[in-house]
C-alpha cells in the first residue's frame, strides 16, 4: 500500500523570509497563529486557497512550500 | 462601510459560549436543571450561527478542528445509545434508576467535542500532556478540599469507602508519571492511559457517594463517570497512534 505525505517547509521559508514570526505570517494570511502552528508541525493540511496565500507572503512558489512524498508500507 | 474583520466576531462569541456551557454544566449540578439550557446556547449557539451564516468562521483550521470534534462527539453518543440499546432495551434512555439519564448523553456530547476541540488545537502529544496535566491538578484540588474538610484518615481498604489519603496520593503519583511519560513514550502512555480509564469505573463506582435523591441523583451519580473517564480516554486515544519519542522540540518562536 502506498501512503501519501505532504512534507512542507513552512518554518524554514518563514525563516528565509525576513524572520517572520508565527503571528506576523498569521496576520499576514489572516488565519490564527494555530493554524500556522498546525501546519508547521504536520499537523493540519491547509487548503489550496491558504497554501496560495502563504506562498504570495513568503515570496516563493506552493511546490517550494508543499511538497508530495509517497511512503511505501508493509500493509 | 468596511467590513470588521471576522475574527473579532468570531472568538468573543466562541469563548461566551463555552462560558455559558461550563456555567450551565455546574449550575444544573448544583441547582435548578433549567440551568442547562445555558448549556445548550454555549455550546450549539455559534453552531447554529455559523450554520446560518450570521457568524463566519474565524479560519480554515477552526472550521477543520470544529467538524473533527462533532465527528467524535456523535461518533461517542451513538457508541453510548447503542450499548445502551443493547444492554436495556429501547426505553434505556429514560430517567429511571436502572439506566442512564438524558444528562448523561449530554455530557458525554459536550466533554467529547470540548476534549477534541483542545486535543486538536494544541495536537496530540502537547494537547495530551496539558490535558493531563490540568486533570491531575483538579483531583489534586478535589483531594485536598476532603482529605480537609472530613479529615479523611490513611486507610488502605479502599472498599466501600472513599479513598483515603495514601490512596490519593498513590492517583495523583500515577497520573503523574503518567503525564511525564507521555512526553517520551506517547504510545505505551496511551495504552496506559485506557487501561487506567478502564479501571477508574468499578473503582468510581464504589468511590462516588450517592448524590441527591430518586432518580435525579441517580443520574447525577452516574454523570461524574463520563466527566472522570472521558479525559482519560481521549488522551490515550490520541497518543497511541503516536511515535514514542526522546525529546519534544519547540514549536513556537
Amino acid at each position: 500500500m502506498v501512503d501519501i505525505n505532504i512534507r512542507n517547509r513552512l518554518r524554514q521559508c518563514r525563516k528565509a523570509a525576513g524572520g517572520l514570526t508565527q503571528q506576523e505570517l498569521a496576520d499576514r494570511t489572516g488565519v490564527s497563529r494555530q493554524s500556522i502552528i498546525s501546519i508547521e508541525r504536520g499537523r493540519y493540511r491547509p487548503s489550496v486557497e491558504l497554501a496560495l496565500k502563504l506562498a504570495r507572503v513568503l515570496g516563493v512558489s506552493v511546490e517550494e512550500l508543499f511538497e508530495l512524498v509517497n511512503e511505501e508500507t508493509s500493509k | 462601510m468596511t467590513p470588521l474583520p471576522k475574527r473579532m466576531f468570531a472568538e468573543p462569541i466562541q469563548t461566551a459560549g463555552t462560558v455559558l456551557a461550563i456555567f450551565g454544566i455546574f449550575g444544573s449540578f448544583l441547582g435548578p436543571d433549567w440551568l442547562i439550557a445555558f448549556t445548550g446556547i454555549g455550546l450549539f449557539g455559534p453552531l447554529l450561527l455559523r450554520e446560518t451564516g450570521a457568524l463566519r468562521w474565524r479560519d480554515e483550521f477552526q472550521r477543520e478542528t470544529t467538524i473533527r470534534a462533532c465527528m467524535h462527539a456523535l461518533m461517542a453518543v451513538g457508541i453510548l445509545a447503542t450499548v445502551t440499546m443493547a444492554t436495556q432495551g429501547y426505553g434505556g434512555l429514560h430517567e429511571r434508576m436502572d439506566s442512564i439519564g438524558a444528562s448523561t448523553v449530554l455530557w458525554v456530547l459536550g466533554l467529547t467535542w470540548g476534549l477534541s476541540k483542545v486535543l486538536q488545537h494544541w495536537g496530540a502529544p502537547d494537547g495530551a500532556f496539558r490535558l493531563l496535566l490540568g486533570y491531575t491538578a483538579v483531583l489534586l484540588l478535589i483531594a485536598t478540599t476532603r482529605i480537609v474538610l472530613f479529615g479523611t484518615v490513611a486507610r488502605i481498604d479502599i472498599k466501600q469507602n472513599p479513598p483515603s489519603t495514601l490512596v490519593w496520593i498513590a492517583i495523583l503519583a500515577w497520573l503523574l508519571g503518567l503525564t511525564v511519560l507521555s512526553r517520551y513514550r506517547s504510545r505505551t502512555t496511551g495504552w496506559l492511559l485506557l487501561l487506567t480509564a478502564a479501571s477508574a469505573v468499578p473503582l468510581l463506582q464504589d468511590w462516588v457517594g450517592y448524590i441527591g435523591s430518586g432518580t435525579r441523583g441517580w443520574t447525577k451519580t452516574i454523570d461524574v463517570l463520563p466527566l472522570a473517564v472521558l479525559p482519560l480516554l481521549a488522551a490515550g486515544l490520541s497518543l497511541i497512534p503516536l511515535r514514542d519519542r526522546s525529546k519534544e522540540h519547540s514549536e513556537t518562536d
